[in-house]
């Protein structure tokens, strides 16, 4: 348990209790988040996911359970509801909408001045962040507004690493962006996880390729509750109940999988290219020219 | 959250009232309304109260809503009885009361004035609920804008008026406010998420902190407006001119028979209006 | 030009007036499109592919060079009124944002929108929502309103809206960009029924290869010109020139892809999963199999 940096103990939560249009969102589940690592939540829309990133920084209130961050409960004391905000920092779906301050530096600065801090602390935060992002300089004084929507949205996402929180939340960092926005923002993340190693970071996505290639840990949700969770290789080495739950598998896995069907004797656990390239060489011999 | 606001308090049902043509509900409210600031005595008030139960009755609308809308009022009925009750015409002969305010001033009660305040009560719950009633808890809001445009349609003809541009603002309108409450939420919450505070602060603090919502919300609604423009275009959306409408509005045997009890309605409180006043009648 | 090509870019060139970094640019295209045919242009953000999506449907007007639909020259300024309707109709275009292109509140209204706006007799309009309605699924939600619907239902409803106005070819501008992956695959089963069931010509501007590699044809644009065009079999197997332009390629291509690097020589260019699956199984057979059974 001292190794977790948050935990959920049988938390529910209802949308519109006691209204015609009621609806429960999280049916008792409990989870725990690693102190370090990326760890991927995956699911259908309206499986829960969001309003699970939601209670985690007390956005929410659960109607039954408990949340704890780092070993307290977090509704413990309102006071520090502020504070937990601060300490799991919370990237909502197209950050890009919530720009709103005359220049990329002021926009970054939000946060960290929120959190009382001091003129030279919350340069040195904003300086730090639009690096993370990949971005220079030169774009502090720039308009938000005048950039491109990759861009935008990594403005945004550095507005919350410059809180430097413990545990850093994104709801789905890459939606709607072409391959090399992609990259852009998969790339910061993994400068972020270098540079910070004992920083938790919690991804949504629905790209099981990205899940894949970039989490440590893989959370699985399925109407309300956790249908699975672990290691991307225990969790996608589980094909049939994936799939059996309407959610897709990484294409190189369905590959293996197909394979293995057919009855070649391949290892269905694979979930990245390159090791299914390593695998089918040990199966096919090598790089012999036929 | 701010998504559960229900605008406009319609009423989706099958009754007579909601298949009326929305035109003969707009026309038919424009007429009643004028009629019932006309009833001025006990006995046309009284004839506006059943009116009111049976249109009540027709629309199958949970009687509790009415009283909701009653309370709502509340406070202006309390106002425009005592103004009246309290008040004083040299005609008022049958004096019920006095009370003196310390001894600065007498308020002398009549019983005409008694009469009087009852009377512009009633008038004003029943005009509220008797339009109401006919339009905006029967009539979905696209429906009201559609019978609004046909209604007015002549204006335009008449003096140039740009009633399709009006109706097609409304809908737009309509259909976006979910959507915007939808963002604001969002946006909301997602500068909570960066330490924004809108709940504790002076006013000034907290309209303060309103600005990281209302400016991504502006952007955001020119977006759309610009989206939508564009994706309107696309459609070839050109104004009112040579626009044809699927739904056809045809008056059918209901309608015209609205329209008769509307006209029974107006005859009637002219005529109860010559009755002479409930005071009169009891002094007499 | 010939009667079975329905648009055909001639040499053109196009500039933002306001871009400064050369973004949404044309340096020079020219294609045809084949009636009946399903296209994706392909490439990244800024390349100029909805540029394209754009000065096809009279949003925007080239700086030079010719756009022609069914033949008659949509970049001629002489053009009347009716002319300039009739054309918008015949290419029909979805976009990115459900939310932003769905006018009313009630969904079978949304879809009269168009046919009302080019006059259409009330009962033909009935006729054509109910058909659309019954095409898209959308029948139970008739009288509901767009803003409760899901993302892929949404996107739906303004695929109707823009089938009842019956185009001879419709343009999905990144229209699955911002749905979740039960959307896209209700968008991509779409298209595929309006191509194969109504005929209609289908362009799709994307940058997400797995849902080019399900086209008849792959135009891949980069810096305002076209640098591949071919069938998906074509064009995938450039996993290079690919890569250099911003893009990947589908994890089925990248596998055989690395297998031919490290030796193999397995067809280029194959992006489903069977078929990936299919040739590496073909090769088991003959070379492994075969060899430890003598």
């Amino acid at each position: 348990m001292a190794n977790d940096i948050i935990v959920f103990d049988k938390v529910s939560y209802i949308y519109g209790e006691k209204t015609p249009g009621e609806k429960i969102a999280l049916d008792n589940i409990s989870i725990n988040i690693e102190r370090s690592g990326i760890t991927g939540i995956i699911g259908h829309t309206g499986s829960g996911k969001s309003t699970l990133l939601r209670l985690m920084n007390g956005l929410l209130k659960p109607k039954t359970g408990k949340i704890y961050l780092d070993g307290k409960d977090i509704h413990d004391d309102k006071r520090n509801l502020r504070d937990v905000r601060f300490r799991v920092g919370l990237v909502f779906q197209y950050p890009e909408y919530q720009l709103f301050e005359e220049t990329v530096y002021k926009d970054i600065a939000f946060g960290p001045k929120n959190m009382g801090l001091d003129e030279e602390e919350i340069d040195q935060r904003v300086k730090r962040a639009i690096e993370f992002v990949g971005l220079t300089e030169d774009y502090m004084e720039k308009s938000p507004f005048d950039l491109s929507g990759g861009e935008k949205r990594r403005v945004a996402i550095a507005g919350i690493i410059a809180m430097e929180p413990e545990v850093l939340v994104l709801d789905e960092p890459a939606a709607g962006l072409d391959p090399i926005g992609r990259e852009e923002i998969f790339g910061g993340l993994e400068r972020y996880r270098r540079a910070k190693p004992e920083a938790s970071v919690i991804i949504v996505s629905h790209s099981m390729e990205d899940m894949a290639r970039y989490c440590d840990r893989i959370i699985v949700m399925n109407e309300s509750r956790v249908m699975m969770s672990g290691t991307p290789r225990e969790v996608f080495g589980q094909g049939d109940r994936i799939i059996s739950s309407g959610l897709g598998l990484p294409q190189i896995t369905r590959i293996m999988n197909e394979l293995s069907k057919k009855g070649m004797p391949v290892r269905t656990d694979i979930y990245t290219v390159k090791e299914a390239q390593e695998e089918l060489m040990r199966i096919l011999g090598g790089g012999k020219r036929c | 959250m701010l998504t559960d606001i229900t605008l406009g308090q319609y009423f989706a049902g099958e009754s007579f009232l909601h298949k009326l043509d929305p035109r003969v509900k707009i026309i038919s409210a424009v007429v009643l309304l004028v009629f019932i600031f006309l009833a001025s005595n006990a006995f046309s008030v009284l004839f506006l109260i059943c009116i009111t139960g049976a249109l009540i009755a027709f629309s199958r609308i949970p009687f509790s809503t009415f009283l909701q809308s009653i309370k709502m009022l509340s406070f202006i009925l309390i106002i425009s009885f005592l103004f009246i009750a309290f008040g004083y015409s040299e005609e008022y002969t049958h004096k019920l009361f006095e009370v003196n305010v310390f001894d600065l001033f007498t308020l002398r009660v009549f019983a005409e004035s008694i009469e009087k305040a009852v009377v512009m009560n009633i008038r004003i719950i029943s005009l509220i609920l008797i339009t109401s009633l006919v339009l905006t808890y029967t009539t979905s809001p696209i429906e009201l804008t559609d019978g609004i445009e046909r209604v007015l349609t002549p204006l335009n003809k008449l003096f140039g008026l740009p009633v399709h541009d009006f109706a097609m603002i409304m809908s737009i309108a309509l259909r976006f406010i979910p959507t915007l409450l939808e963002e604001t939420d969002k946006i909301m919450s997602a500068q909570s998420a960066r330490g924004a505070d809108f709940k504790n602060g002076s006013i000034m603090q907290r309209v303060k902190a309103l600005l990281p919502v209302f400016i991504p919300l502006l952007i955001s609604s020119f977006r759309r407006a610009i989206e939508l423009a564009t994706a309107m275009e696309c459609r070839c959306y050109h104004g009112g001119d040579g626009r044809t409408k699927m739904k056809r509005l045809k008056l059918v045997k209901r309608d015209y028979c609205f329209c008769v009890f509307v006209g029974v309605v107006a005859v009637a409180i002219v005529a109860l209006n010559m009755l002479p006043d409930l005071t009169q009648l009891i002094y007499r | 030009m010939d009667n079975n090509t329905i648009i055909s870019f001639k040499d053109v060139y196009f500039a933002y007036e306001d871009s400064e970094d050369g973004k949404g640019v044309l340096n020079g295209v020219s294609f045809d499109i084949e009636r009946g045919s399903f296209v994706a242009v392909l490439g990244h953000n800024g390349c100029g592919k909805s540029t394209i999506a754009k000065l096809m449907n009279m949003l925007l007007s080239p700086k030079s060079g010719k756009i022609y639909v069914d033949g008659m020259d949509i970049t001629n300024e002489d053009m009347t009124d009716e002319e300039f309707y009739e054309f918008r109709r015949r290419i029909g275009m979805v976009f990115q944002n459900p939310d932003n292109q769905i006018v009313t509140s009630v969904v079978e209204e949304d879809i009269a929108f168009g046919p009302e706006n080019i006059g259409v007799d009330p009962d033909e309009i009935r006729k054509r929502v109910d058909s659309a309605m019954e095409l898209m699924g959308l029948r139970q939600f008739a009288k509901a309103n767009p803003t409760k619907l899901s993302g892929g239902q949404k996107q739906r409803v303004a695929i109707a809206g823009v089938i009842a106005m019956m185009p001879e070819c419709i343009i999905f501008d990144e229209s699955t960009a911002m749905l979740d992956p039960d959307g896209r695959r209700e968008v991509m089963e779409i298209i595929n029924k309006l191509k194969n069931e109504k005929k209609i010509t289908v362009i799709l501007i994307t940058h997400n290869m797995d849902e080019a590699a399900m086209a008849d044809r792959v135009i891949v644009v980069n810096g305002g010109r076209i640098v591949l065009d071919g069938t998906p079999k074509q064009v995938f197997a450039s996993v290079e020139k690919l890569r250099a332009t911003g893009l990947d390629v589908p994890q089925p291509t990248e596998l055989l892809y690395s297998l031919n690097n490290s030796g193999f020589s397995f067809p280029e260019g194959i992006t489903s999963i069977d078929e990936c699956a299919d040739e590496i199984y073909k090769y088991y057979c003959d070379k492994v199999l075969n060899k430890n059974g003598k």
